[in-house]
């Protein structure tokens, strides 16, 4: 059984049909690397993941159970943790708030705050600071160390690495790399892709809201015309 | 030039206003600023809240102190009952739909108070225990009871900043007011929330007009009457802020009292003149974007 299964999902916002019979296989423990252009439909298949699309049609499992029915926080609280592209700190709370609030709502047996102060180490100093006053980087990981202190077992990351400076992109992957390597299963939609293809294991290209390829990371790398097809880039093979 | 006791006079009747204003205010901003609804029919919650004193004194042992509990928490559950059956189909409609509902209930309620107990009015006692005047300095008292709903508007916003800072219960209510989908994104129960806090709100204007009765007749239009004046309060505090809420309550009920000395019809003048002041200088009131 996989953990989470997707077949023939449409989405949709309002009248707008934004997600076309869209297939995806992740099993557990696997990272997963979600490409394609901006607007192809990454986050809108993350929306129909976690339920926050207003309507979604096909069949959704996650465990082997249909979630394409459940509310946001029912889905939430099987396990599957968003880290959103807009990072979505709270902005009024301080840093210990935003992970005391994450950790106080966590279903199951949640992570140690102060471990996620060890991973970020960034975050340590600025526990009183409130959410508004973080820079980009501070609160991207802010906002993943809030989702992990959850200790989900599907962790969504949606475009990790925009907006930030390469030097801060470099620590985010040490700590991702780390974060990878534990108990849990990633999906990482990227538009930076060496980022992506350096922490994933499989990809999935999405054009348009359809499947445009997937396949290992391997045969990506050796084909350089879907990246510059599906995502105008071209990236040099190790 | 006014006398300086007579000032002083109309200032702490000022205050004394802006203590019931406050107590109003209050929950409108509480369910305004967490559920993003502008609540016209907490008027009539907080008449209904007077009217259940007004049937405990009447009809039911334990007087006024009871009818005071029982007011708080039978407009509490009136709230549920409203958010549960029915606001909460239209949190995703447009803001229209979401006033036209709660407009339904000012007049569902108005008149259903009507029917059953008629356009007359009611006064209330203050209950025995606070039957006296508090002497301040020479020559200047204020009546015990006053004192007391003055207190309490200071016991009530004490609790609720008290329960936003410091408590997991309102670090969840933060949270939730700031972004909805991200709080059921880590798992939260907005909707159950949402319950909880339309309660509080109802109970607290359950609470108000419970103390509003020894002060003010009652009748069925009470709640009309308040609730204009209580968005006054919410609008130039800033809307969905508790600090707002408390100065803009006491700021009006001041400048309501010490304005009558000076020009008859202040109180209907003043809070108006605030209003058109604060929406020109600056349009998001006084704390508006300042949580708690």
């Amino acid at each position: 059984m996989s953990l989470l299964e997707f077949e023939n999902v449409n989405g949709f916002y309002g009248n707008s049909h934004v997600l076309f019979d869209l297939d995806m296989t992740v099993e557990q423990n696997e990272v997963v690397a979600l490409l394609g252009r901006n607007g192809a439909g990454k986050t809108t298949t993350f929306r129909a993941i976690t339920g926050t699309i207003p309507r979604r049609e096909g069949r959704i499992e996650y465990r082997g159970e249909s979630i394409a029915r459940k509310s946001v926080e029912a889905i939430s609280n099987s396990g599957i943790k968003l880290v959103p592209e807009e990072r979505r700190i709270f902005p009024t709370l301080t840093v210990q708030e935003n992970l005391v609030v994450a950790r106080d709502a966590a279903s199951g047996t949640p992570r140690d705050i102060e471990e996620m102060y060890e991973i970020f180490s960034v975050l340590d100093d600025l526990r009183e600071n409130r959410g508004q006053n973080l820079s980009g980087g501070e609160q991207q990981m802010l906002s993943i160390a809030r989702a992990l202190v959850q200790n989900p077992d599907l962790l969504l990351l949606d475009e990790p690495t925009e907006g930030l400076a390469p030097v801060i992109v470099e620590d985010l992957t040490e700590i991702l790399e780390d974060i990878v390597s534990r108990d849990v299963t990633v999906i990482i939609a990227e538009q930076n892709v060496e980022f992506a293809l350096s922490l994933s294991e499989r990809a999935y290209i999405i054009e348009s809201g359809e499947n445009a390829w997937d396949g290992t990371i391997e045969e990506l790398r050796d084909r350089e015309d879907l990246l510059e097809q599906y995502l105008s880039v071209g990236v040099a093979s190790d | 030039m006014v006398d300086p006791g007579l000032l002083i006079d109309q200032l702490i009747t000022g205050i004394s206003i802006g203590s019931t204003l406050f107590l109003i205010a209050v929950g409108l901003s509480l369910i305004f600023g967490v559920l993003e609804v502008l609540n016209f029919a907490h008027g009539a919650l907080y008449m209904v809240g007077a009217y259940v004193v007004i049937v405990t004194i009447n009809d039911f042992p334990g007087g006024f102190w009871v009818g005071v509990l029982l007011a708080t928490l039978v407009v509490g559950l009136i709230g549920v009952v409203i958010e549960m059956g029915f606001l909460r189909r239209v949190y995703d409609r447009e803001d229209l739909d979401q006033l036209l509902l709660t407009f339904a209930f000012v007049l569902i309620i108005t008149d259903s108070v009507r029917n059953i107990f008629g356009s007359g009015s009611n006064v209330v006692d203050p209950p025995a225990l606070l039957r006296f005047d508090l002497t301040l300095a020479e020559g200047i008292s204020i009546p015990g009871y006053r004192a007391f709903v003055i207190v309490m508007s200071l016991v009530v916003m004490g609790a609720i900043l008290l329960t936003l800072r410091v408590t997991n219960f309102g670090r969840i209510v933060r949270a939730t007011s700031s972004d909805r989908e991200m709080a059921g994104l880590l798992g939260i129960n907005v909707p159950r929330l949402y319950t909880i806090v339309f309660f509080i709100g109802a109970a607290l204007a359950g609470l108000g007009g419970a103390l509003v009765t020894p002060l003010q007749s009652v009748t069925p239009e009470l709640g009309n009457q308040v609730i204009i004046n209580a968005f006054v309060v919410v609008v130039i505090g800033g809307l969905g802020s508790f600090t707002g809420a408390f100065v803009g309550a006491y700021l009006i009920g001041i400048m309501i009292a010490v304005g009558s000395l000076f020009t008859a019809g202040a109180g209907q003048l003043f809070p108006f003149v605030a209003l058109i002041a604060v929406l020109l200088l600056r349009p998001e009131g006084l704390f508006g974007g300042v949580e708690a």
